[in-house]
């Protein structure tokens, strides 16, 4: 009897849910993970992307401007291209090597994600360096129905390029390890 | 006819048996769509069910063995078992995030950040029986003795509810966590790294505690506050009473939601690590890791037994 009440419940609120369409929540955060390993150790590693105000390892950064290097600094990332980028220091642990940062001013033509944070940590693997770039945001598009170039795919796809252009930075210095 | 007896006694023994089970940690994993049932003596996984979406929000009344989670895209309460059977599934109005169960009732809290409301909904009917209006964008929510806090995301505020009687009390950034302890409220000030502790009975804000970067929720065991800390990867712990920090624990990558087991350990959901961390409130030290669906939250009360 229990079992023929629960589906019988099971049954109304299904029918209750094609009924009423549900006005749905605004986006959930999304995240991406890639990893490369190089050709140099922890420390050679660490040494060139341990900074919030240099970055002489990636090409087409023409200038940065930064305010400190301890956590809640921030800077003005200028490239190639023209575009300006906000930036604030999340964390920098040297023992842990690990630097996050963030997009304090979205900006979807350097990729196309609001809420973007950065998370790079190295580890060590044989004495070869593992770098992890992992990404936290929300897709470019806030609201519900997001257009096809700014969905949860998109902006997934987005992210994962801009990372690849960080990861072949690295392997064009170090060489890879793998 | 003695053997359909004999069958529903033991369908009723069945039954009893799942009731009268172990107590549960039940983990939403937003981005995999999926609810982990975790019997948390063991820390064995029980069941992993399809929970589709986006759930955050989860809330485990272990007396009258109900789960409940809100799935904030298709705006849906979701209840199960403690065994993970599904009950009932009752669309939701508005925008659905956070959820608390009433002690005395079992009945749902549920914010709906649309209307910037507080609905309270029957998790067996579904029906909705009354609304409180919010500050804006209403997040955490909690009761405990006759009192309602809601935080306010948007509002940078928190609501009171006692009776008939409300009231808005300013705090920091971004609220967004409630949890009460002992005539307290500990509200996450997300944006202002630090916890807001307001006293509910005066109805103000008494103490701020500050935490790491971007703290979420906060639990309480062995007479200490556990505060998750997003960005830093970290649990700010401090002293219940006296409120000062005593230390900071590492956890895997974005910490958010907490809570405490009966037998006093420590439950952390590492949003980005996709693990369940479980912590010993008094050596201060993770002593498991447990593999979770992609993207855990279990943003609520999400650990109860009967």
């Amino acid at each position: 009897m229990q079992k023929i009440l629960i589906a019988l419940v099971a049954v109304l609120a299904f029918a209750a849910g094609i009924a009423t369409r549900a006005e749905a929540h605004g986006p959930s955060r999304l995240k991406t993970d890639q990893t490369v390993t190089l050709n140099a150790s922890p420390d050679e590693v660490w040494a060139a992307i341990g900074s919030f105000q240099t970055m002489d390892w990636l090409p087409g950064v023409t200038s940065i401007e930064a305010t400190g290097n301890e956590k809640g600094a921030t800077r003005v990332r200028t490239l190639e291209d023209g575009t300006v980028l906000k930036e604030e220091l999340l964390k920098l642990d040297a023992k842990k090597m690990a630097i996050s940062t963030r997009l304090t001013e979205d900006n979807l033509s350097y990729v196309k994600a609001t809420n973007y944070a950065l998370h790079i940590t190295v580890k060590d693997e044989g004495g070869k360096a593992v770098v992890d770039l992992k990404g936290a945001f929300y897709r470019a598009y806030p609201q519900n129905d997001p257009p096809a170039d700014q969905n949860d795919e998109a902006s997934t796809a987005s992210v994962e390029a801009l990372h690849q252009g960080l990861i072949d930075a690295l392997v064009a210095r170090f060489g890879a390890g793998g | 006819m003695i053997r359909a007896a004999t069958a529903g006694v033991a369908l009723a023994l069945c039954l009893l048996a799942g009731a009268g089970g172990a107590e549960v940690a039940a983990v939403t994993s937003q981005n995999a769509g999926a609810l982990t049932l975790v019997d948390t003596g063991s820390l064995q996984v029980l069941a992993t069910l399809p929970l589709p979406g986006k759930p955050a929000a989860v809330a485990v009344d272990g007396r009258r063995g109900r789960i409940l989670a809100v799935a904030v895209e298709t705006a849906r309460l979701h209840v199960f078992d403690l065994a993970g059977a599904p009950l009932a599934d009752w669309p939701l109005s508005g925008a659905p995030f956070g959820l608390a169960i009433r002690p005395q009732t079992g009945m749902a809290l549920v914010t709906d950040q649309a209307g910037n409301l507080l609905r309270e909904i029957d998790p067996v009917t579904g029906q909705e029986l009354a609304q409180w209006q919010t500050g804006a964008l209403p997040s955490g929510v909690a009761e405990a003795e006759g009192v309602i806090l809601v935080a306010n995301r948007d509002g940078e505020s928190v609501t009171l509810i006692r009776g008939a009687v409300q009231q808005q009390i300013p705090v920091g950034h971004h609220p967004f966590g409630v949890t009460l302890n002992d005539g307290r409220g500990f509200v996450t000030d997300v944006l202002s790294d630090q916890v807001s502790v307001i006293d509910l009975a005066s109805a103000a804000v008494i103490a701020t505690i500050p935490t790491g970067e971007r703290p979420y929720a906060v639990a309480f065991a062995a007479g200490r506050g556990f505060v998750t800390n997003q960005y830093a990867a970290s649990l700010t712990v401090f002293d219940a009473q006296s409120l000062a920090v005593i230390a900071e624990i590492a956890t895997d990558d974005y910490p958010e939601g907490i809570a405490a087991t009966t037998d006093g350990q420590i439950l952390v959901a590492n949003w980005f690590s996709d693990t369940l961390q479980v912590i010993d409130p008094v050596a201060l030290q993770v002593n498991q890791t447990l593999d979770m669906p992609e993207g855990p939250r279990a943003f609520g009360a999400f650990v109860g037994g009967p």
